[in-house]
């Protein structure tokens, strides 16, 4: 507390009392006096209860629970310092974790792209123009995976579409066989296809010793091209995967409704011919029921095809012969130096974060609650001397 | 502060209890007027005192002042309990103060004393009691109040002129 300079008479005045008080022989005489009849008044305490309180001093009031009254809230530090140490790498562990520390194995990529399907809705006289065609594909790296179950992995490839919607899918597969195994991978692939519920469209394959490489048109159930594409992947090394969806709901429901106006129209003009007497009027109804025939066939044609497209999913497969000298690609392990690595960062990353939070979040709350203290201390003693005052002899005492 | 011997801290506490016990029970009792209130709060002060002391530095003033400064809030705390109930009659005079003195003018000069004391604002009072009975330089009365050594020099001076006033009154 800053202390000021007091004034020259009054540190004279204090200098006497406290001369007085120490029963200096040179103090004032009045004020010795005073001090001998102020002390004279002094309250003197009962005997008997200094005695009970010296021996309650010698006993240390009760020692037992002196050692362990301070902090008596709050554990020792030597068990709270390691509790909230693990309780930190708990909630560090767990931040890492959620938050999809596990990285993709290194050389590993994924070898499907999701196909996206566009849901944009087409008006119902909508053309094959309007239809949404949103075609993704993602070109594997040279990574082999005779194991590898791309359309299984697709992130975001649904098997089958939303109840109402007409999807047509395709697929392309490029195949790595043994050397000089090119045409019974070939084989493998058509009797895979056929087990599928599926045909081999078309085929092309060409060997020179060893070596060679084909293309092959596969045709498989739409619902199935997960499935096929995985029994494909199984029977040689995958070098890469495209896949594409296009939402022809919109051409499909034209398609479709142009066909039943056509056998509407047709049912009319022939409930007409059967009633019609005119000889001109029959005439005039043949006349259209020719040109509705036309129409009638070419949207029952595209209706066939529109089925066909949506039916059915089309997977060209190329196939190649490995290189000489060239090794297949050993599997990469799941998790190595530069995967923990990676994740070591993420996890230090995460705590840092979580360190960030709590001083954010602490500091506030820990200035709020020193101000509250100051606040409340400050209060408390100024109650204290409002008692000390209200105290005060009354008048009629 | 580290850990003390608890011989030691006998030794030191125990010293501090018997250089102030009967004043701080004299002051504390210039506090509270009420008897038995008094000695529950010395006893109360001493038994804080004691639990608290592997905690006191030394650096922030003296063993007294700190063992008064706990026995004043606590005093002012139970005033505060009290609210104005604390405006006991008056006790009655140690006769300890009385008797052996023969001088009829020294009786009566006391007991003009006595009046004037019992009259002093409370906080003169406890300025006087913590001065005349305890002994307490200005700093230490200044840490006990919680103010700068020359504020409890003022107020104190003021506080004795105020009680020779009324004794010549």
């Amino acid at each position: 507390m800053p202390d000021r300079k007091i004034d020259p008479e009054i540190e004279r005045d204090l200098a006497a009392l406290d001369a007085a008080v120490h029963g200096s022989p040179d103090a004032e005489p009045a004020l010795a006096t005073l001090v001998a009849d102020v002390r004279a008044a002094r309250p003197v305490a009962d005997p008997i209860f200094l005695a009970r309180l010296e021996e309650e001093v010698a006993a240390g009031f009760g020692r037992a629970g002196r050692s362990g009254h301070r902090r008596r809230w709050l554990p020792p530090l030597r068990i709270t310092a390691p509790l909230g140490a693990a309780a930190m790498a708990a909630t560090v562990a767990a931040i890492a974790l959620s938050s999809g520390g596990s990285t993709p194995p290194a050389g590993v990529e994924p070898s499907v792209a999701g196909s996206a399907q566009a849901q944009r809705s087409d008006t119902a006289a909508g053309s094959a123009a309007g239809d949404a065609a949103t075609a993704e594909s993602q070109a594997a790296s040279g990574a082999p995976q005779r194991d590898a179950v791309p359309a299984a992995s697709a992130p975001a490839a649904p098997t089958s579409a939303s109840p109402g919607r007409k999807v047509e899918r395709a697929a392309a597969l490029t195949l790595a066989t043994g050397r000089g195994k090119l045409q019974a991978t070939a084989d493998r692939i058509a009797s895979a296809t056929t087990r599928l519920g599926g045909y081999v469209a078309a085929s092309s394959i060409s060997v020179s010793g060893d070596t060679g490489s084909g293309q092959i048109r596969l045709r498989v159930p739409s619902a199935r091209l997960d499935e096929a594409l995985a029994e494909l992947g199984r029977l040689a090394h995958v070098r890469s995967l495209d896949r594409s969806s296009v939402d022809v709901t919109g051409g499909y429901n034209a398609t479709a409704a142009a066909l039943e106006e056509a056998r509407a129209e047709r049912r009319g003009l022939l409930a007409a011919l059967a009633g019609a007497t005119d000889e001109g009027r029959i005439a005039r109804l043949k006349v259209r029921l020719r040109e509705n025939a036309a129409r009638l066939a070419g949207a029952d044609a595209a209706m066939t095809q529109m089925r066909a497209r949506t039916e059915r999913a089309t997977i060209d497969v190329r196939l190649e012969t490995e290189r000489r000298g060239e090794a297949p690609v050993a599997k990469e392990p799941r998790f190595g130096i530069g995967a923990a690595a990676r994740t070591a960062v993420n996890v230090l990353s995460a705590a840092a974060g979580v360190l960030l939070l709590i001083v954010a979040g602490g500091l506030p709350l820990l200035l709020a609650t020193f101000a509250a203290l100051i606040v409340r201390r400050s209060l408390r003693r100024r109650d204290r001397e409002r008692a000390l005052q209200r105290s005060a002899p009354s008048p009629a005492a | 502060m580290t850990a003390r011997e608890p011989q030691a801290d006998a030794v030191t506490f125990d010293a501090l209890y018997r250089d102030n016990a009967g004043d701080l029970f004299a002051y504390v009792m210039t506090l509270v007027r009420d008897r038995a209130c008094a000695e529950d709060l010395t006893h109360t002060a001493f038994e804080r005192a004691y639990r608290r002391f592997e905690r006191f530095d030394p650096r922030r003033g003296s063993p007294r002042a700190w063992l008064y400064g706990i026995a004043r809030n606590a005093a002012l705390d139970e005033l505060r309990r009290r609210g104005r109930g604390a405006r006991l009659a008056a006790e009655p005079p140690d006769p300890a103060s009385i008797a052996g003195n023969d001088d009829e003018a020294g009786l009566e000069r006391r007991a003009t004393v006595r009046v004037a004391l019992a009259a002093l604002d409370p906080h003169d009072r406890e300025l006087v009691a913590l001065k005349f009975y305890a002994g307490l330089t200005n700093p230490e009365i200044g840490r006990v109040l919680g103010i700068s050594a020359s504020n409890a020099g003022t107020r104190l001076n003021r506080a004795v002129n105020r009680l020779r006033e009324a004794c010549n009154a």
